[in-house]
């Protein structure tokens, strides 16, 4: 396995879902709250340092392959040899 | 998203979109409201008027020679209201301005700081020199007479920039006549 490989980490597709889901949910709320934070502080850092936390905790949370992302897994239909020997003869 | 850098990539685009918004809604915010108005307040002290040459040299025979106003004033300015949190930097300036004959209107920029934050905006000078050349365009300064304002750029961190000025009316002064055997 090379390093690509290992850098893959795959999900399902819920779990894609899921994480598009998640990550722009947080980084709305983030946005939303470090822009009214930052209102009433009279301060643009704050607003800079909220969505900053917001989008590490998004990376943290959609990064990774979790478990929870993985609970729909693809059920391929079984290999049938017969059907592609048919097929193999009649043509 | 299905792998780790579709992740990273949809996650970051979709960052930087929030973020935009934000400051695109900052910057909109700022152009609406604007910055406010200051106190400003300029006192002339002192006039004078004398003959050089322009550049450092006055020996410089390639140069001409103009009437230079060398003026003394007071400064009172408290920009603190144009502190907001969009607001990176003031830039103050205290400009001359004045009506000749040929030419209706005339500004000279006499003075200027940048101020960068909150608790240096209070200025209080006094007997302030004029930190760049006041020459007229005839380079004459015969009765002129002028008013001394405080005019202020707003540099915001984003957004549009701003600029405002101080009161005008209450400063008037007159150039005294250029004696010419006084000069150099």
């Amino acid at each position: 396995m090379s390093l690509a490989d290992y850098l893959e980490c795959n999900i399902d597709f819920e779990g894609q879902r899921l994480a598009e889901l998640i990550s722009q949910v947080i980084l709305t709320i983030s946005a939303i709250v470090g822009f009214l934070y930052g209102y009433v502080q009279q301060s643009l850092e704050a607003t800079i340092m909220i969505f900053g936390i917001g989008f590490a905790i998004t990376l943290l949370v959609t990064l990774p392959p979790w478990p929870f992302y993985n609970r729909n897994p693809v059920k391929w239909a079984s290999v049938q040899h017969e059907k592609v020997e048919d097929r193999a003869t009649s043509e | 998203m299905h792998n780790l850098q579709q992740r990273l990539s949809a996650t970051f685009s979709f960052a930087v979109s929030a973020l935009f918004t934000v400051l695109g809604v900052v910057a909109a915010i700022s152009w609406v409201t604007g910055y406010g108005t200051a106190a400003t307040k300029v006192n002339v002290r002192d006039i004078r008027v004398i003959q050089s040459r322009y550049g450092p040299d006055y020996f410089d025979y390639g140069r001409k020679t103009s009437e230079f106003g060398m003026l003394k004033f007071d400064i009172d300015a408290d920009l603190t209201p144009l502190f907001n949190w969009n607001t990176k930097q003031v830039f103050v300036t205290v400009v001359a301005e004045y009506e000749t004959k040929t030419h209706n209107k005339n500004q000279v920029v006499v003075w200027d700081k940048i101020i960068r934050d909150k608790d240096s905006a209070k200025i209080n000078l006094r007997k302030v020199s004029n930190k760049y050349a006041l020459i007229d365009f005839s380079q004459k300064w015969r009765n002129q007479v002028a008013n001394l304002s405080v005019h202020w750029d707003v540099t915001p961190h984003v957004g549009i920039l701003q600029n405002g000025r101080g009161d005008t009316s209450s400063v008037k002064f007159t150039f005294p006549k250029f004696e010419s055997s006084g000069g150099r």
